[in-house]
């Protein structure tokens, strides 16, 4: 087996897969920088021309973990790649690498979009090379190893979607709160910077696991899994009364742990 | 040539291909100096175990029905009809021998026996045009 | 020649349920080593276990020589595994996966894939997500197939399948029995799978209920069907030699499974008074795997059983566990 061909192989699958997303975040940007460009007022155009800028990436950035682990998780071609004589990492790092490149591809594509839109809009509005543009590359970094994080971490792709937005949410209210006194930038970035770092490591680890052979099971927190075929206690204790409370009861038993870190983060909001 | 295998009939997988092979030989679909298809080829087209082909072909180069052709495979041997033919009796013997055994048991007399022998064999002698090479004993 | 599989005293506890108690397994090289087993038994746990997918509670065991916790890429260069359902990426063609997968091995993978999907007349061009079931089938067959590897492992590839592909895949199974590599195929096809396998287990319960060659197990088990005149006859104890693997009542006959019964075994039942008639008939895999996976039967009122061993009650003779003739 020859591993730069290994690798090369692995990143054009990725490739693949991440091209029906930059195509049409590519298309939605340029439909609407185009549209926006025929309002009338021009600070409306401003801020949305703005928002098209940022906003192109930060959907990228989220949902990049999504569709490189998740979505394969959810047609089980990972666990296929993982009975390949592939190096486990090999298929980490490949993805990670395919997400920051396809976000950079993004970025530049959004520049061009702005730039295209600027020089159509005859200087209609202000070119922004604000810090905040800077602050938002540095959040869509941030998303983008938080959803790879939380891709790896959580079974349910949808789920894990939802953590992404929980903890988004709760990163921009936790700095809200300690970092609005501090009126520097340099505490932000270095705030960012270490909360991706931290979710590199968690989701370096998490994709570890979900690659690693199962170990068996210690703690009772996993949901009913494998057959109940010894244990009947299981059909006598449950008496499920109507649809609606069997639907809930499943979807909290399945996603037990994510519950209630979303509720933990809705108390202290 | 077509060989039928059945599972579950109670004969074993290789002992009915010796038995196939042995009418076909018997009644000359199998010419002497032929050659049979190899262990590969007719496990492969009948999708069995090889192991169960190469016990039913030893077993047939013991019988003195195949030989082996150096470096090309297995044939059918000169004088392999006739051991046939006698082959085929003895089974058939065996068969009836089965056949008879369960109908004495069942509390049938040996003159009613007879009776239904006889009946039976006006019924078929002349019709039967070909022997069926299954090999099943019921 | 050495095993291409062992197992020894494998377990796998899952929270709620016991998946593997004590499994002791040993698949010879270049045999074709079938697994059967009720669902939920835990032949797919092995199977996870063996290709490195989960790792057990306790016990150990090797493939290819190899411990699956510490080679685990070294045994995945050197098996084929194809599942249930097996999954492929839907937006690669067939002919793309096929280059995309060949760059995990060694050289000769694209020719041998190529000339396996043509023997399958799998369109090439065609995307993975509009084949047919069979045809996923087969890409997933053929995909497994194109390293050569020492050890095919086929966990019920054929379930749902229609007949042309089951036998296609039979075939391609006998092909590489003929070439003298292993494979190992748990399936709930019997009948299909009796005819290529040369070794059998049975899988009941988290244990390894019978393990022997398809030629002992045809030749010694038989199903004999007892006529009595009383239905509470006690029957004579069996020599040591036999074993019953299942036994059932129903009115005034009685019929078992049991291996290694011989004339003198038929000439003891038959000389009790009250028995009228004793018939035996081989035992098909069939009556074989439903006798063995049949557990807890209420055995027969019987002294003189009883005494052969206490553990007989729940329907689980004692011989039973891996320690019959292998091969």
């Amino acid at each position: 087996m020859n591993r730069s061909l290994a690798l090369k192989r692995l990143c054009w699958k990725e490739y693949r897969q991440l091209l029906p997303l930059i195509v049409m975040l590519a298309a939605i940007g340029l439909i609407m920088q185009l549209l926006f460009l025929l309002s009338d007022s021009p600070s409306e155009q401003i801020e949305t021309h703005h928002l098209v800028l940022v906003g192109l990436p930060g959907l990228f950035a989220a949902g990049v973990g999504a569709l490189l682990v998740g979505q394969e998780r959810d047609t089980r071609t990972l666990f296929w790649m993982a009975s390949l004589p592939i190096l486990r990492k090999d298929i980490i790092y490949v993805k990670f690498l395919a997400g920051v490149v396809g976000l950079l591809a993004v970025w530049m594509i959004s520049f061009l979009l702005y730039l295209v839109s600027y020089g159509l809009s005859n200087g209609r509005f202000v070119f922004r090379t604000e810090p905040d543009v800077w602050f938002s590359f540095l959040y869509s970094v941030f998303l983008l190893v938080v959803g790879f994080a939380t891709a790896w971490s959580v079974r349910s792709t949808f789920v894990g979607l939802l953590a992404l937005v929980g903890i988004a949410m709760a990163y921009t209210v936790a700095s809200n709160v300690f970092l609005a006194p501090l009126t520097e930038d340099i505490y932000s970035t270095v705030a960012m910077i270490l909360c991706s770092s931290f979710a590199v490591w968690f989701g370096w680890g998490a994709a570890q696991r979900a690659l690693a052979p199962m170990a068996p099971p210690r703690l009772n927190l996993r949901a009913f899994e494998g057959s109940s075929f010894f244990d009947r206690s299981i059909v006598d204790r449950r008496r499920i009364q109507s649809p609606w409370s069997a639907l809930v009861w499943q979807f909290a038993v399945q996603n037990r742990a994510m519950l209630i870190g979303l509720a933990s983060l809705f108390r202290c909001h | 040539m077509f060989f039928t295998i059945h599972e579950n009939n109670g004969i074993a997988i290789y002992e009915q291909i010796v038995r196939q092979v042995t009418f076909a030989i018997a009644e000359e679909t199998f010419k002497v100096g032929q050659m049979l298809p190899s262990v590969r080829a007719l496990s492969v087209q009948l999708a069995i175990n090889p192991n169960t082909v190469a016990r039913a072909y030893q077993e047939l180069q013991v019988d003195g029905v195949l030989e082996t052709l150096r470096g090309r495979g297995l044939v059918v041997c000169i004088g392999a009809i006739k051991r046939c033919k006698e082959i085929r009796r003895s089974m058939i013997a065996e068969s009836l021998k089965v056949t008879l055994t369960e109908a004495l048991h069942g509390g049938l007399e040996a003159d009613e026996i007879r009776e239904i022998v006889q009946k039976q064999l006006n019924k078929l002698d002349g019709n039967v045009a070909t022997i069926s090479s299954s090999g099943e004993v019921k | 020649m050495s095993d291409s599989i062992t197992a020894s005293r494998l377990e796998m506890r899952f929270p709620g349920c016991e998946a593997l108690r004590g499994i002791d397994l040993n698949v010879p090289s270049g045999s074709v080593f079938a697994l059967f087993g009720e669902n939920g038994a835990g032949k797919t746990t092995l199977i996870r276990i063996l290709t490195g997918f989960q790792s057990p509670t306790a016990g150990d065991c090797t493939v290819c020589g190899l411990d699956p916790r510490k080679d685990a890429l070294e045994i995945r260069r050197r098996i084929g595994y194809v599942s249930d359902q097996p999954a492929l990426y839907d937006w690669m063609r067939v002919d793309e996966i096929g280059w995309f997968t060949a760059s995990f091995y060694s050289d000769g993978f694209l020719e041998r894939y190529g000339e396996s999907i043509a023997h399958f007349e799998v369109p090439r061009n065609r995307k993975i997500r509009h084949l047919s079931k069979g045809q996923r089938a087969k890409v997933a067959l053929a995909l497994a197939l194109a390293h050569d590897p020492e050890l095919l492992i086929l966990d019920e590839p054929t379930s749902g399948l229609d007949p042309h592909v089951r036998r296609e895949f039979m075939e391609s199974m006998v092909d590489r029995a003929v070439t003298g590599r292993t494979v190992l195929i748990s399936s709930h096809q019997i009948s299909e799978v009796e005819r290529v396998a040369d070794m059998v287990a049975i899988i009941h319960q988290g244990k390894v209920r019978l393990m022997d060659s398809m030629i002992n197990l045809k030749d010694t088990v038989s199903e004999i069907t007892i006529s009595l005149d009383d239905p509470l006859i006690v029957l004579p104890r069996l020599a040591d030699n036999t074993e019953v693997l299942s036994e059932q009542s129903s009115g005034r006959q009685r019929r078992m499974v049991v291996r290694g019964f011989d004339r003198a075994a038929q000439e003891s039942i038959e000389a009790r008074p009250g028995v009228l008639s004793v018939r035996t008939r081989p035992a098909s895999l069939e009556d074989i795997f439903i006798a063995c996976t049949r557990g807890n039967v209420a055995p027969a009122v019987d002294d003189d059983r009883f005494g052969r061993s206490g553990k007989e009650y729940d329907g689980v003779p004692s011989s039973a566990t891996g320690g019959s003739h292998e091969s």
